[in-house]
């Protein structure tokens, strides 16, 4: 199902609108309204290289993929802004991001078998504590990833991120949910083009960009597990991954100067991001082929052939 | 609690029947529900669900007959894992939002070895009436004391109409769907 010019064109409207909405809110940079661009930035990239992708509303939230770009991506946008543009303290940005990774789950999962207890569902101790450690798996990298976007303003947050969702549509396609992994392409080319502008667009705020990036990721993490095959192993690596960049505060890497160190974490992040596809990949063709039982070999052409003589 | 709501279902249909009806539950050991869809125009693909369950009650008088078939999606066997999971995904049956397929009959009328059975057929989420030629209802006692008796039918329908539109083209929008099951005699 995956077209690969069909995703290379999504791939670039979502980067021009990215680059678009950037362009244009860094020309407000004296009005509030220019804080909400980097947020704004990669949700409306997001959204558009889905729409490019074929995604169309079927109904009010009856699927996955609706409640993701139509309920939980504005949300975070909004919150991102909101946050930008107000200053509050820790807690209250902390509690904000809380009640909004909190509810991603349940909303992602609305009318499921996960939260209508059918078969194969949770019960309802077992929805609350899923659900519960499912929001705070979102919040702790949301949080870590914003805080150090903070403390070390940089592009490698971004692209790591980018990486991330890459690989995170590639193993997602390989486990058998192909249009939500195709989705996770045009998140990456978003991120790129953030990472790109941020030296550009400096006196906005990136970490707004890095906290709406992170809950799209996360949101098709999500999807990817909870209605496609994504294995918890492959969803847990992609999820921490960006969570590399962290080493750039420890020692000695923070003496380092930014190019090498940049570099390292780069490298890092992609041999983790290629051990994930690649045993995906591989997960993906033993699936794919039906082996014969006791490992004989699969007969061949000739073997039907010379059946009975 | 599906299969009790079937029962109700079922007996609800037939209240006005007569006390000839007789009441059957699907016997999951010998029950099918097979499809086939042909790919890329060279083949077919076929594919079964395994997991099939449901009531019926068999009247002298056809239009009291009722069926109830609930089918779980993700039972879905097409014998390869792969393609099983994506059949499972969102991009086809999506089997964790809508888990069930579902048949209730609305009218029945006779005919030559069978029933003609109209019904509310519920798949993806999106119901659609969907007629059925059921052939068979022919008796066995087997094992000794259980009365049996069966049906097959087979009907045509496009998975387009209950929103399943991925891949149509390299995938055909037409399904040939065929069932076949026995009802033991409660």
């Amino acid at each position: 199902m995956p077209d690969p010019v069909a995703i290379l064109i999504a791939m670039a409207a979502s980067g021009i609108v990215t680059a678009i909405v950037l362009l244009a809110c860094s020309r407000l940079a004296s009005s509030p309204g220019a804080a909400i661009g980097w947020p704004l930035a990669v949700g409306l990239g997001f959204v558009t290289g889905s729409i490019m992708l074929g995604f169309r509303p079927r109904g009010i939230l009856a699927t996955d993929q609706e409640r993701l770009l139509l309920l939980v991506v504005p949300l975070a946008v909004t919150v991102e802004s909101w946050i930008t543009m107000r200053p509050m303290s820790t807690a209250r940005k902390v509690l904000v991001r809380g009640c909004v990774a909190l509810s991603s789950g349940p909303l992602l999962l609305l009318g499921s078998v996960y939260m209508t207890g059918g078969s194969g569902g949770w019960s309802l101790a077992e929805r609350v504590c899923f659900l519960f450690g499912l929001g705070v798996s979102i919040l702790v990298p949301w949080l870590a990833l914003v805080k150090l976007q903070q403390r070390r303003p940089d592009p490698v947050i971004s692209l790591t991120l980018a990486a991330t969702s890459l690989a995170a549509g590639i193993t997602i396609m390989l486990s058998g949910y192909a249009s939500a992994g195709q989705l996770a392409l045009p998140l990456a080319a978003t991120l790129v083009v953030a990472a790109l502008a941020a030296p550009a667009a400096a006196g906005l705020s990136a970490p707004g960009a890095v906290g709406v990036g992170w809950i799209c990721l996360a949101g098709l993490l999500f999807i990817g597990r909870f209605f496609g095959s994504l294995t918890t192993l492959h969803g847990v690596l992609l999820g921490v991954t960006p969570l590399v960049c962290w080493l750039a505060e420890c020692r000695p890497l923070c003496f380092w100067a930014a190019w090498p160190r940049r570099l390292l974490l780069l490298t890092l992040t992609l041999l983790l991001l290629g051990t994930v596809v690649w045993q995906a990949q591989h997960r993906f063709q033993t699936h794919s082929g039906s082996p014969a039982p006791g490992g004989a070999p699969a007969p061949s052409m000739q073997d039907y052939l010379d059946f009975g003589r | 609690m599906r299969y009790v709501m079937n029962c109700v279902t079922v007996l609800a249909l037939g209240l006005a029947s007569t006390a000839q009806a007789d009441d059957y539950a699907i016997d999951p050991a010998h029950a099918a529900f097979d499809f086939r869809i042909q790919h890329l125009g060279l083949s077919w693909t076929t594919g079964r669900f395994n997991a099939v369950e449901g009531v019926f009650r068999i009247d002298p008088t056809p239009a009291n007959c009722a069926f109830a078939v609930t089918i779980q999606t993700e039972s879905v066997d097409s014998g390869n894992k792969q393609r099983d999971d994506h059949l499972r995904s969102p991009d086809w049956f999506n089997a964790k939002q809508h888990p069930q397929i579902t048949f209730k009959s609305t009218a029945v009328k006779p005919v030559e070895d069978g029933y003609e059975v109209t019904g509310d057929f519920t798949l993806h989420g999106v119901t659609k009436p969907v007629t059925l030629m059921l052939k068979g209802g022919g008796s066995a006692e087997f094992p000794k004391g259980v009365q049996r008796t069966g049906f097959t039918g087979s009907t045509v329908l496009k998975r387009s109409d209950f929103g399943m539109s991925t891949m149509v083209g390299p995938v055909g929008d037409d399904v040939q769907l065929w069932i076949s099951f026995e009802g033991i005699k409660k």
